[in-house]
């Protein structure tokens, strides 16, 4: 078939062009994780227990967690705890980015140390904070202590609420070097001559920042946010390593509540259906957040 | 005369400012920095020293030991691990990179129906916990014959990879002005073509940064190298850690600190001077 | 373009085939081989002695045999997706009730336990339940650890006592221990160490969660006892932090520290302090189960040996289970485990290394010791409540204040019911 009109040319090229570039990864990834990621959905709407044959149940295993306590709260703690996570890591990386772009001397030695809360392996880094938050030898205490702020021992895993701030604590130390190093990535992408531009027009730097480089970060911002957000929500390793859901299931958060009820008590119908539990409002939220930022690129 | 009274005041202007950046960037220093000078601290630190209610943590006053990096060296299979963990994370970066790229590029600028539809479904791969996908995963590695092969993680740690470097690097390219793209455009050049002379230039701090967290990504991931390698020749860091150095509630403080800072400084050292070396005077110029 | 895509393309099936076919090949090994996955002990040695233990009989009977470790809490995923994708090692090390989550998958190995009871006798009781379902012997029992109390013997002669022999003693003792500024302590947190320490409370005092017919027993006045006594000792003999201690390292940096003066711990403690401070060290001692009211119970963790159903090996596999038996093999990992490992079978529970005269006190601990469960049967409810932290969380909740009895006791009663036991 023939396209008289050029303009329909260009976009059915585009069109054909954008699917060849995607077409290999989707490939790939239906081929290896296309199957697991069924089986996974599956999973969810039976009565698995491991070793036994499983009976489909539909919506069984969902409604039932719904109606657990224990569920509940792990879902309230993975709201909670995303929401705070969150927020902070973005306050405390946007002006980190700031910081790290004036590209101060020493630079290499500054963005290194900045990144260190990220590179060095969870399960290491959260052992390392079981100590700084210990009973007996907390780092914190000793520091507090002796500079005379406190009296007593602060027991950081004492309490519900102190443990669910001294979690919460370690997810945006390791977190933050992730918003900061991007937004800094996505800041350097800016071209100088916009800024430049703009000074011979007289503006001053806070201008710039609203006008220039906050409209210039928007996409940068909106993935880094939104992958933080399923990353914060899905962090399993500070949980596992430092206070196991404790005390009293205030630290229980969503995938680790999965894997108490999938893998070690061997409900694992019951566990997937946790896991996935808030897959179709991630789902959603994604969709949105995609659409959102399509429309505000057709220029 | 007046001038340079006018340059003085300036100049200390200018330096003030600059006291202020240094001091604002102060606490974030130190908020990143201190647990892992703790950790640097307790790995060359005497067991006793460290056992002693009385002692500083962030000091060495008993003498400084290498006992616990040649406990870590030489009793446990930590080089190995090492090795092994750069090995799965650098190739499926780059089998990433390779899938990433051009899909990103598309989702970014291209105009086609379904594109939101697409990079959702994209990234509902991601969605998916895999504390959940190990499962059914597992099986599939099996099947293959990759069970206890550093294969089966250069296989599945693309699985994530890929979704996260399609979405951060569009991302990216989106970031670069449209005008840039249109010139191109109207110069004659294909979209291909401008993908690899004019857009991965420019957005280089953004493809190495990528790059670099979907290394971390896999640098760090427990739940599969557990699951799928039980040879200790064979596993990642984490895995082996856990193995070796805490044996119930048993902990090895010292070689598990050790294993801390061995393990993260050779990569930032890699990735510092990576943006350093790469990204030089970039911006400069991109428009004309 | 195209061209390109092609090549890449060609590229991209021959290295995914290379990286498939490296994988299929070594899948077909001709020889017969063992495979066995276990958890990496608390003491080195143990796992050492494993091997070679192995590497002898893979020699003996012309196999190769491999031995692979992980982290104890990583068998859990490692195990399941065994079970899932039903291939993997032929042996497996099991904690516990992992005995009851994968009995569907273990192999009977009724035969081997019959000509070692032929050679050694009956097992005790606590086996028969730790590994007997429906039954079947599923899984070979090998050694428990024992939840006895690790104390200060020199602090215990200061303030005037002896090691305590019930609960009572150990009142009466920590509350002049507590006044001399040595205090003793176990966890209350949601750590297998506090299940440990809570459960053999609550057994001593009578109480339990459920009988062995599943009925809820949790509101019954001796656990209501056991929970007051509990509160009592927290609040007379015990530090207010206590109820911070939320794993497993807490009671052992407590008493590592010097602070402490008694916790529920098996001998890692003085262990590592003999390693790192032996003047201390030399100041620690360990005594068994302590009485109460309804009785003396211990606690601790079951370790035994399984080999899946599904094992192509099974036949070498029994064997190695029998051999892993025979006198001097056990005689030697024993010796390997430095006290760790609490024999399973009364024949070795006189093993030298027991006459030491720091671990003279968990000698018979295994008559003691009860399975995760107790009274309630060892199946996957139990595990359940014992993963959930329901006795940790109802300590927790009265003793710190938090929550009146009745309601804690409420709470868990319908957390009881929610596991699946009944009214």
């Amino acid at each position: 078939m023939k396209f008289n009109n050029a303009l329909s040319r260009v976009m059915t090229n585009q069109e054909k062009l954008a699917y060849k570039l995607i077409a290999p990864a989707i490939l790939v990834l239906l081929l290896i994780v296309g199957y697991p990621f069924v089986m996974g959905i599956y999973l969810s709407m039976t009565d698995a227990t491991i070793g036994t044959s499983s009976t489909f149940n539909g919506l069984a295993n969902f409604i039932w967690l719904a109606q657990s306590r224990l569920f509940q709260t792990a879902l309230e703690n993975s709201l909670i705890f995303t929401l705070i996570s969150v927020v902070i890591k973005f306050l405390l990386g946007l002006p980190l980015a700031l910081l790290l772009n004036l590209n101060l001397k020493p630079k290499k030695l500054i963005r290194g140390i900045i990144l260190l809360p990220w590179v060095i392996p969870t399960v290491l880094s959260a052992t390392a904070w079981k100590w700084i938050y210990d009973p007996t030898y907390s780092v914190f205490n000793w520091l507090l202590l002796n500079a005379g702020l406190i009296d007593e021992k602060i027991l950081w895993l004492g309490s519900p609420w102190m443990a669910k701030i001294s979690v919460i604590l370690v997810n945006i130390w390791k977190g933050t070097p992730f918003f900061a190093i991007n937004i800094m990535a996505g800041l350097m992408t800016i071209p100088k001559e916009l800024y430049e531009a703009a000074k011979t027009d007289g503006a001053n730097s806070i201008t710039c920042f609203y006008k220039i480089t906050l409209p210039m970060l928007k996409p940068v911002l909106a993935f880094v946010i939104l992958f933080s957000t399923v990353m914060t929500i899905g962090d399993f390793n500070i949980v596992y390593v430092i206070s196991k859901g404790g005390p009293i299931n205030s630290t229980h958060l969503l995938p680790t509540l999965a894997y108490q009820i999938g893998l070690i008590t061997g409900n694992l119908g019951r566990g997937a259906a946790t896991a996935l539990f808030i897959f179709p409002v991630l789902l959603v939220v994604v969709y949105l957040q995609q659409r959102i930022s399509k429309n505000k690129n057709d220029w | 005369m007046i001038g340079e009274y006018m340059y003085r005041i300036k100049r200390r202007k200018s330096n003030l400012k600059r006291a202020a950046q240094y001091l604002a960037l102060l606490p974030f220093l130190v908020f990143a920095f201190f647990p892992f000078y703790w950790m640097v601290i307790t790995s060359l630190k005497y067991n006793q020293e460290l056992y002693n209610l009385a002692s500083n943590p962030f000091t060495i006053t008993t003498g400084i030991t290498f006992e616990h990096y040649i406990y870590l060296f030489k009793k446990t299979e930590f080089l190995v691990w090492f090795k092994n963990t750069f090995i799965v994370a650098l190739v499926p970066t780059f089998i990433a990179l390779v899938f990433s790229i051009p899909a990103g590029y598309a989702l970014a600028r291209l105009k086609f129906r379904w594109s939101a539809l697409i990079s959702t479904g994209i990234f509902t791969l991601y969605l998916m916990p895999p504390t959940l996908l190990f499962l059914p995963l597992s099986k599939f590695v099996n099947n293959l014959g990759l069970t206890n092969h550093l294969g089966s993680l250069i296989i599945t740690f693309p699985t994530f990879m890929i979704p996260y470097c399609i979405l951060m690097l569009s991302s990216y390219f989106r970031t670069i002005p449209a005008e840039i793209e249109d010139m191109a455009l109207i110069d004659g050049c294909t979209h291909v073509q401008m993908l690899y002379k004019i857009v991965l230039p420019i957005s280089k701090p953004g493809v190495i940064t990528s790059s670099f967290f979907s290394f971390i990504l896999a640098w760090d991931n427990l739940i599969y190298p557990v699951t799928f390698i039980s040879n200790s020749s064979r596993k990642t860091i984490s895995s082996g850690v856990l193995t070796e150095l805490i044996r119930g509630d048993v902990y090895f403080w010292g070689s598990l600190m050790a294993g801390a800072v061995v393990s993260s400084i050779p990569i930032i050292v890699a990735f510092v001077f990576l943006m350093d070396n790469y990204v030089k005077g970039l911006t400069a110029g991109s428009i004309k | 373009m195209n061209k390109k895509f092609l090549i890449f393309f060609i590229l991209l099936i021959c290295s995914v085939s290379l990286v498939f076919a490296a994988g299929a090949t070594e899948k077909q090994a001709p020889k017969k081989s063992l495979s066995i996955l276990m958890f990496s002990s608390f003491v080195a040695e143990n796992d050492s002695e494993l091997r070679e233990i192995a590497k002898e009989f893979g020699e003996m009977k012309g196999i190769d045999v491999e031995v692979e470790f992980l982290g104890i809490q990583e068998m859990y995923p490692k195990l399941t997706a065994e079970v899932n994708s039903r291939s993997g090692h032929d042996i497996v090390g099991l904690e516990n009730l992992q005995v009851s989550l994968y009995q569907n998958a273990l192999l009977p190995i009724n035969d081997i336990i019959e000509k070692i009871v032929d050679e050694l006798g009956e097992f005790p009781a606590s086996s028969i339940t730790a590994v007997v379902r429906d039954g079947d012997w599923k899984a070979l029992p090998w050694w428990i650890v024992p939840f006895n109390a690790t104390y200060r013997e020199d602090l215990f002669k200061e303030v005037g006592h002896a090691a305590p022999n019930s609960w009572d003693d150990l009142l009466v003792a920590g509350r002049a221990l507590k006044a001399y500024g040595s205090p003793i302590g176990i966890p209350f947190g949601s750590c297998g160490d506090a299940n440990n320490s809570l459960y053999q409370l609550m057994w001593g005092f009578g109480g339990g969660l459920a009988d062995a017919n599943g009925k809820i027993i949790v509101d019954s006045k001796e656990t209501r006892n056991a929970i007051s006594f509990a509160k009592q000792l927290y609040e007379q003999a015990m530090p207010a932090e206590v109820i911070g201690w939320s794993d497993n390292g807490a009671n052992n940096n407590f008493l590592l520290s010097g602070v402490g003066s008694w916790s529920l711990q098996p001998i890692s403690v003085w262990v590592t302090a003999s390693k790192n401070n032996p003047s201390l060290a030399e100041k620690f001692n360990h005594h068994g189960a302590l009485e109460g009211p309804a009785g003396r119970f211990g606690s601790g963790d079951f370790y035994s040996l399984g080999i899946w159903e599904f094992s192509p090996n099974a036949d070498v596999a029994k064997e190695f289970l029998a051999y892993l038996y025979e006198k001097q093999i056990m005689n030697r990992y024993l010796t390997s485990g430095k006290g760790f490992n609490l024999p399973t079978h009364s024949y070795y529970y006189d093993h030298e290394i027991f006459s030491h005269p720091k671990l003279q006190g968990l000698k018979g601990y295994a008559d003691a010791f009860r399975t995760t469960g107790f009274p309630a049967p060892p199946d996957q409810r139990a595990q359940d409540a014992y993963q959930r932290w329901v006795v940790p969380n109802l300590f927790y909740k009265v003793v710190s204040g938090r929550v009146p009895m009745d309601q804690a006791i409420n709470e868990t009663v319908k957390e009881l019911l929610e596991i699946g036991y009944t009214r």
